[in-house]
């Protein structure tokens, strides 16, 4: 299986995620520069965590716009895993690709700890070697996570177990339904605010974001059905 | 445009002057340097880069003080950075940096291009910043200005920091009044290189091109070099025009491009450096002396962002993000292209030529043509005047302060929320502190640590800096400083390699701060010498002052060490019951400028004894060698606040507790404040092996227990503190301080 990490101008988790696919766990992975316009050679696409054009007009809004973009939308299209961490996630919500939009944190201010998550949802390629309502811990760093959407898209997201990790203690950024990540309807495509890149070796502190790569791998070979 | 005023009307009105150029220097300039009358722009390039900012024509005789070469340095003062050898062809590069004016002014801004100023000197070497770390230095909480100030200034350095991907992972930040009118805004960067990449700030090869890259030139901070030259009053008290703005985004695209040519494509590259205070003038004149080369530059080749820009403001502007390159002459296409690839500009400037001539053309006329050397090496040192304070003479003739003790319990709990000594959480939790997925300790422990990746080596590091003690007594207090830092690394199981600095102190033309800066440069060599850490980097700030007020004497100091084994960091809170506790070093009955006195009294006073840093380096040495033989399971330096608030902060975010036999030590001496001590823990079966490899410097105290309590027998009387409790009044100090409407 073969792992692209796309690099934005301005990214700056891309080596967090590439070392933890890659020297971690041992994946094929390599960057992608946001000017290339194909990814038909590789298996998942990773969006990584950082500040993709400065988060100016709005966190992911111009990175939407660039070459790659295209071949990322086609890659969830064919049902390829695509994941996206932070701004990852935030490009993900402006590309379309996931419902919903994420907003300044309800204190106004960055916010960089870790926080208890339950994984709401283990039947998705990501999130297979956790146990349903499994308790984790999980580092956050954002300014902007707090999770919107409006009533019905919410109502569709929980009756289609789309809500894959929820804040299980106090919601750090006020985030609706404490919402920490989602996927999209066929289940391919996640999207959360929480780094699990950086919670992959104990040297570190923390091991729990481990299994979500390893279950991609494990699992990533099988694509989703629609 | 042209020239604002002719050399003479210069001469007559004398603009010079509000840029802090004095009468004297523009004489000299005048009479022996140019043997004519300097125009607008020569006599502006003159005042900045003759500030002492950009000379350190003040502090240069003190600065002779400081060792700065040992077996491992490979690049010391001078450059963007030093440079430390750390094993394997690899090495540590790391300097601080003061933003203390533009914070003051304009606290967001101000922190903001501190980081990105500083990060810029690191990969500016050729390496990559691999973690920041922070020194700051506000006003009490009491009045609503300075929170709106401590605020902006978190903001300012976390935004900068968070959007680059550099992890913020350690500092410090105090609270005393002497910094209402003008606060402290230190900051440190450390980065990661291959010996074989370092570069040099350098111009040299007659043809030879300089390139600029990176952001446009704006008017903004002009004059920010003399600006930071001269001290506050409320009559100046706009100047924000001064302050830059930093946009971190494009900083983020300029430290890769930069990477990617001097990693991969080096021989292109005569030298670079970055443009900071005084921007284009004093990068590029310090480029041509350090390569002893004449330059030429056009300016209207200079990208702009605005128009009508004269040559003055082009030469003094200070907009950020930008870089100087010396190219080898047929390589300008090369480098564009790389710059070309993340969106920068790369244009070509201007050349080396033959001679030592800095010849400047603006709108097809030359408006500079004076020697490099004389902007960088003729400025004419000050003779400074040096007094002992009043204020020290008098201490030393009175009897020492000593305090009354009569509720340890309460004493301990009040300390805890002292702003100084209570958690930061608050702030640092807006700092990225885990990007890049190498931060083995974040803040909050006594030392940040961040692992090499593809090694088994750790870096500890550590801004430290107690004005206090500076203050009361500026010799000691510098010994202190130096100590305090080398504490914090050994007690996170790293051996010392280095300091930067940043020396904050107030209007050097005062004998009395004159003096202070003196004495206390010589405690801080004195300990450099004894540690071995000589100083690579630094910076200078002085006329810290509002209205005639001065800042109490600042040394910062930053510390970097080396782990050769990342399994054997040491943790600062204690592991697991059972554990025999020890205090390392002996403990005196010094309470001049501790926490306890500003706590008791409102004010400090008194003298600072000395101590015996020969012997505290002695015993230091036997406590890492422990903790290398793995002895140690944590262990945690003593400073603010003394024993009491040390043992406390070793058993927060834990489910243990303390039993201590403390029956030889009174109650006020659980708050002294004598440097060079640590508690550290050890397992019960090693404690042989551990005393005797700290003989008589170690003292059992007690055990760890699995209560939760901080129990304790001191002389008279006794302690028994609930660790939650003490816990939760020191989480939340601050925030209630801060969210206090008054």
């Amino acid at each position: 299986m073969k792992v692209a990490v796309v690099v934005f101008p301005g990214s700056n988790c891309d080596v967090d995620l590439f070392e933890a696919l890659g020297s971690v766990c041992g994946a094929d992975v390599e960057y992608v520069s946001h000017r290339e316009n194909s990814l038909a050679n590789f298996d998942a696409v990773m969006l990584p965590g950082g500040f993709s054009y400065g988060d100016y007009l709005r966190a992911g809004a111009i990175a939407r716009f660039t070459n790659i973009m295209p071949a990322i939308i086609a890659a969830a299209e064919e049902g390829k895993p695509v994941f996206g961490t932070c701004n990852g996630f935030q490009i993900l919500t402006e590309a379309g690709l996931l419902p919903g939009a994420l907003k300044k944190n309800d204190s106004q201010q960055f916010v960089c700890k870790t926080v208890p998550i339950e994984v709401v949802n283990n039947q998705t390629p990501f999130t297979s070697q956790y146990q349903e309502h499994e308790r984790i811990a999980l580092p956050i760093a954002h300014a902007d996570g707090s999770y919107y959407a409006d009533e019905q898209v919410l109502e569709q997201l929980e009756a289609n177990n789309q809500i894959v990790f929820r804040y299980a203690e106090e919601n750090p950024n006020g985030s609706l339904r404490n919402i920490a990540g989602i996927t999209n309807k066929r289940g391919n495509v996640l999207g959360m605010m929480p780094h699990p890149e950086r919670a992959v070796e104990a040297l570190l502190g923390n091991t729990d974001g481990l299994r979500l790569f390893k279950s991609l791998l494990a699992n990533g070979t099988v694509r989703a059905e629609v | 445009m042209k020239q604002a005023m002719t050399p003479q009307e210069i001469k007559e009105k004398k603009p010079y002057l509000d840029w802090s150029l004095s009468e004297a220097e523009y004489d000299y300039i005048r009479t022996q340097l140019l043997g004519r009358l300097p125009n607008y722009t020569e006599t502006g390039l003159f005042a900045a880069m003759w500030s002492e900012h950009c000379s350190y024509k003040k502090s240069k005789p003190v600065l002779r003080l400081f060792p700065n070469k040992n077996e491992r340095v490979l690049q010391g003062p001078g450059e963007g950075a030093g440079v430390v050898d750390v094993d394997d062809g690899q090495a540590v590069v790391f300097k601080a940096e003061s933003h203390n004016h533009p914070t003051t002014v304009e606290p967001y801004q101000g922190a903001a291009t501190g980081v990105g100023g500083i990060l810029r000197d690191i990969f500016s070497m050729g390496a990559r910043p691999i973690a920041s770390l922070d020194s700051l230095h506000f006003g009490e909480l009491d009045n609503v200005q300075m929170k709106m100030k401590v605020k902006n200034t978190v903001r300012g350095i976390g935004d900068y920091g968070n959007c680059m991907g550099i992890p913020t992972v350690a500092g410090e930040t105090t609270f005393d009044p002497c910094y209402q009118g003008n606060i402290l805004c230190n900051a440190m960067s450390v980065g990661l290189m291959e010996q074989k990449d370092i570069q040099q700030g350098t111009a040299t090869g007659i043809g030879n091109a300089v390139m600029y890259v990176g952001a446009k030139t704006g008017r903004d901070g002009i004059h920010g070099a003399t600006f930071a030259s001269a001290d506050f009053s409320d009559e100046r008290a706009t100047q924000r025009s001064a302050v830059q703005v930093g946009d971190p985004f494009m900083e983020k695209l300029l430290l890769e491009a930069c990477l990617d040519l001097i990693t991969n494509h080096s021989d292109w590259l005569v030298g670079i450096q970055d443009m900071g205070a005084a921007g284009i003038v004093s990068s590029s004149a310090e480029m041509a002396s350090e390569g002893k080369s004449g330059m030429e530059l056009n300016l209207d080749l200079v990208p702009q962002r605005e128009p009508d820009m004269s040559a003055y403001e082009i030469m003094l502007s200070e907009s950020q993000e930008r870089m100087l390159l010396c190219v080898k002459k047929g390589h300008e296409d090369d480098v564009k292209k790389i710059f070309d690839l993340y969106d920068l500009e790369a244009v070509t400037i201007g050349r080396i030529t033959e001679g030592r001539d800095y010849v400047l053309f603006h709108d097809g006329e030359e408006v500079c043509h004076i020697p490099v050397s004389n902007l960088t090496d003729d400025v004419l040192e000050e003779e400074s005047i040096e007094r002992k304070p009043v204020r020290i003479e008098e201490a030393e003739h009175k009897g020492a302060w000593q305090p009354q003790v009569s509720n340890v319990e309460m004493t301990l709990c009040r300390l805890l929320r002292q702003p100084t000594i209570a958690d930061k959480s608050m702030f640092y939790q807006q700092y990225d502190s885990q990007v890049r997925t190498c931060t083995v300790t974040g803040p909050g422990s006594d030392a940040g640590i961040i692992r090499i990746r593809g090694t088994k080596k750790g870096l500890a590091m550590t801004t430290d800096g107690n004005s206090r003690f500076v203050y009361l007594n500026p010799e000691v207090g510098g010994q202190i400083a130096v100590t305090e830092a080398a504490a914090n690394i050994i007690a996170s199981g790293a051996q010392p390699l280095a300091i930067t600095d940043c020396l904050n102190y107030g209007d050097p033309n005062d004998p009395e701060i004159f003096w202070e800066l003196h004495q206390s440069v010589q405690g801080m060599a004195d300990a450099c010498r004894e540690f071995n850490t000589p100083v690579i980097s630094g910076n200078v700030s002085l006329y810290n002052e509002n209205n005639g007020k001065a800042i109490h004497p600042t040394p910062m100091v930053g510390m970097v060490g080396l782990i050769k084994n990342i399994d054997q960091v040491v943790p600062s809170r204690a592991q697991q019951p059972g554990d025999a506790v020890y205090l390392i070093g002996k403990t005196g009955d010094d309470y001049a400028g501790t926490e306890l006195q500003k706590m008791m009294t409102g004010d400090i006073s008194g003298v600072v004894k000395p101590f015996d840093f020969h012997h505290v380096h002695q015993y230091m040495q036997h406590l890492l060698s422990a903790m290398q033989d793995s002895l140690v399971t944590s262990a945690h330096d003593i400073s603010e606040g003394g024993l009491g608030v040390a043992l406390a902060e070793m058993l927060f975010g834990t489910d243990l507790g303390f039993d201590l036999n403390l029956s030889w030590m009174t109650g006020e001496q659980f708050f002294s404040e004598t440097p060079g001590r640590f508690v550290v823990t050890v397992p019960h079966e090693k404690r042989d092996k551990f005393e005797q490899q700290l003989g008589n410097d170690a003292t059992l105290i007690g055990e760890v227990t699995n209560s939760h309590w901080l129990t304790a027998d001191l002389a008279m009387v006794s302690l028994n503190s609930n660790i939650g409790a003490l816990q939760k009044e020191w989480e939340e100090a601050i925030p209630c301080l801060m969210k206090s409407k008054d």
